[in-house]
């Protein structure tokens, strides 16, 4: 197995210097130059230097700048208590941090914003809850996977983690805002929803409902959730407009993931991860929705050389009285697959194919290895991982 | 209340059922001198795997769980994989007696064995039928006609009869536009709750 050595790669997020800015004006640009600084840059001013490394800057010009300077995160009792709360490395500093909480829309330099640490975090984020879900349960359909996936680190999901750790939103971002908040430039409020139906509730937006999308083509075209890739244009213009509260939390949630892996290593982000997502439940069975249980069941017997499935009925009360209940079984040969209850027969035989075809996808190996973990200097020799020949097809 | 227990040992709540439907006659009503006769007469002995064990000496657990669903997360032994660990292989003599058991059970209704005794001739003439006389030749009578099941003629005569289909829709958006608050709410609940029956929730 090739390993990517993504930690060379990252060194332009880190050095300060990765383009020219021309934004910023010339003096606060040099003066903040030394945000989360590892090589010093050359043409240094004398008199911005005397100015940035006193500890507090003169209120005009710190109004002035988009976000708070980097000489302030040493002064920030908030930033430091993050810190101590999340138990980060050491090695990770408390200027990444403040920066971490600078979202995009704030500052729209990607110097000073957490642009770059997000996007590594979004892909790490990405990369631990696929193997962890393929390797916990082989047999997933791809729909329930981009479920389970939304449900680990889903923007929803990453705001309330913010949320959990006691991150407070600034009303408004500016030098002058204590860099322990999280600052972001908030979006005005519109007058209507756009949505064709407000009255109904759903947790997923199509933005073009006729286009046909499969599975298929969600796994080649799309996210990790398997949503439409937002463009780049409308990205930008969002960007200026401003951030809701859940996407500027989501972002720096997914930056301090991508802080801890670029200043602590591979083996403490995976703890972090470890932590902070794998340690949430999220209930798999509630996950399915299958919408012809009896026919993939008896397609599931035959490609699989088992007998062709029969309901049978286990035990029944009331038949004739106005609440009955039956107990269905589905059974292939001696072997009984799922087991169901309702009020009606088909209730109770359509509740017993879903069981069955659950208990076919939510097989888990007792013990299995992820492909991170051969990453590690010494591990042991791979071990093949159970791979299932495909879902149902509907 | 009738109950009905397959295959296993009445249970103690069968059997309270039971002994109730004896004593008790139907009666309207309740007399100062009739509750105490109920109240003794219902006062039964409790299920044996509640009483001390003659066995055990000393405390112990005892284990009775109430009825319920299985686990959704214990895959049935036929799903496991040949290496898993959990894979149990029965000995023949268990592998009868549970073939038996399951013999014993009675299906449901309406579960036949695929016949595939249909020839290419036999659905050229289902579909012709249907594409003359739709009216007449519903997919009920076809299936019944040639002796398959209505899913399988639906397969066959797809897109046969177009029209008929979209005559079939308005007839029901009349019949529903007839529909009051009442009815409308009552199918409109059966449908989400028929929903629920596909997750299994």
């Amino acid at each position: 197995m090739k390993r990517l050595r993504l930690l060379k790669w990252s060194g332009s997020v880190l050095s300060p210097r990765t383009r020219p800015d021309h934004i910023q004006s010339q003096l606060y640009t040099f003066r903040r130059c030394l945000a989360t600084a590892a090589a010093p840059s050359e043409s240094f001013d004398e008199s911005v230097e005397e100015l940035a490394d006193a500890p507090f800057l003169p209120e005009e010009i710190l109004q002035r700048l988009p976000s708070p300077p980097v000489t302030a995160a040493k002064t920030s009792a908030k930033l430091a208590a993050l810190h101590a709360r999340l138990s980060l490395p050491s090695r990770l500093p408390l200027e990444t941090l403040a920066r971490t909480l600078v979202d995009a829309s704030a500052d729209p330099s990607i110097r000073f914003n957490n642009k770059p640490f997000a996007v590594l975090g979004n892909d790490l984020l990405g990369y631990y809850t696929s193997e962890y879900l393929l390797s916990q349960y082989p047999r997933l359909p791809l729909a329930v996977v981009f479920a389970a996936m939304y449900a680990y680190h889903g923007p929803a999901t990453l705001a309330a983690i913010a949320r959990e750790w006691g991150v407070e939103a600034a009303a408004e971002p500016g030098g002058e805002v204590d860099p322990g908040l999280l600052q972001f430039k908030r979006l005005p409020p519109e007058p209507k929803p756009e949505l064709p139906h407000p009255q109904l509730i759903s947790t997923r937006q199509e933005e073009n409902p006729k286009f046909r999308r499969t599975m298929s083509s969600r796994s080649v075209y799309d996210d990790q959730f398997g949503e439409i890739k937002r463009r780049v244009q409308g990205a930008e213009t969002s960007q200026e407009k401003g951030a809701t509260l859940q996407r500027a939390s989501t972002d720096f949630v997914r930056a301090v993931f991508g802080a801890v892996y670029l200043h602590a290593g591979r083996a403490a982000a995976k703890q972090f991860y470890n932590d902070h997502i794998t340690s949430r439940q999220v209930d798999m069975a509630s996950l399915f929705h299958i919408k012809n249980p009896t026919r993939d069941l008896s397609r599931l017997c035959a490609r699989e050389g088992f007998q062709a499935p029969v309901a049978k009925i286990l035990s029944e009360t009331g038949r004739k009285s106005r609440t009955p209940v039956f107990v269905v079984g589905i059974y292939s040969g001696s072997d009984l697959l799922g087991e169901g209850a309702g009020a009606s027969l088909d209730e109770a035989r359509i509740r017993a194919a879903v069981a069955a075809m659950k208990g076919w996808y939510l097989y888990s190996p007792t013990e299995f290895r992820l492909p991170s973990e051969m990453e590690e200097p010494g591990a042991r020799p791979w071990t093949p991982i159970l791979v299932d020949p495909g879902e149902i097809a509907n | 209340m009738q109950s009905t227990t397959l295959l296993s040992p009445p249970t103690a709540s069968s059997r309270f059922y039971k002994l109730c439907a004896q004593i008790l006659q139907p009666s309207f009503r309740r007399h100062q001198s009739s509750y105490r006769r109920a109240r003794s007469k219902l006062n039964i002995k409790p299920d044996a795997s509640f009483l001390p064990s003659k066995t055990e000496q000393h405390d112990h657990i005892i284990y009775n769980p109430p009825p319920s669903m299985p686990n959704i997360y214990h895959t049935p032994n036929i799903f496991l994989p040949n290496n898993d660990r959990r894979k149990v292989i029965p000995d023949p003599e268990t592998r009868q007696l549970q073939l038996q058991l399951s013999h014993e059970l009675p299906a449901l209704k309406g579960q036949r064995e695929k016949r595939y005794h249909l020839t290419e001739k036999d659905v050229e003439e289902m579909r012709e039928l249907r594409k003359t006389d739709p009216t007449q030749w519903t997919v009920n009578r076809l299936a019944k006609k040639f002796d398959c099941s209505p899913v399988f003629a639906i397969f066959v005569t797809e897109g046969l009869a177009k029209e008929k289909g979209e005559q079939q829709k308005l007839v029901t958006k009349i019949v529903k536009s007839r529909w009051g608050t009442k009815r409308r709410e009552a199918r409109e609940d059966r449908e989400l709750r028929k929903e629920r029956w596909y997750r299994d929730e």
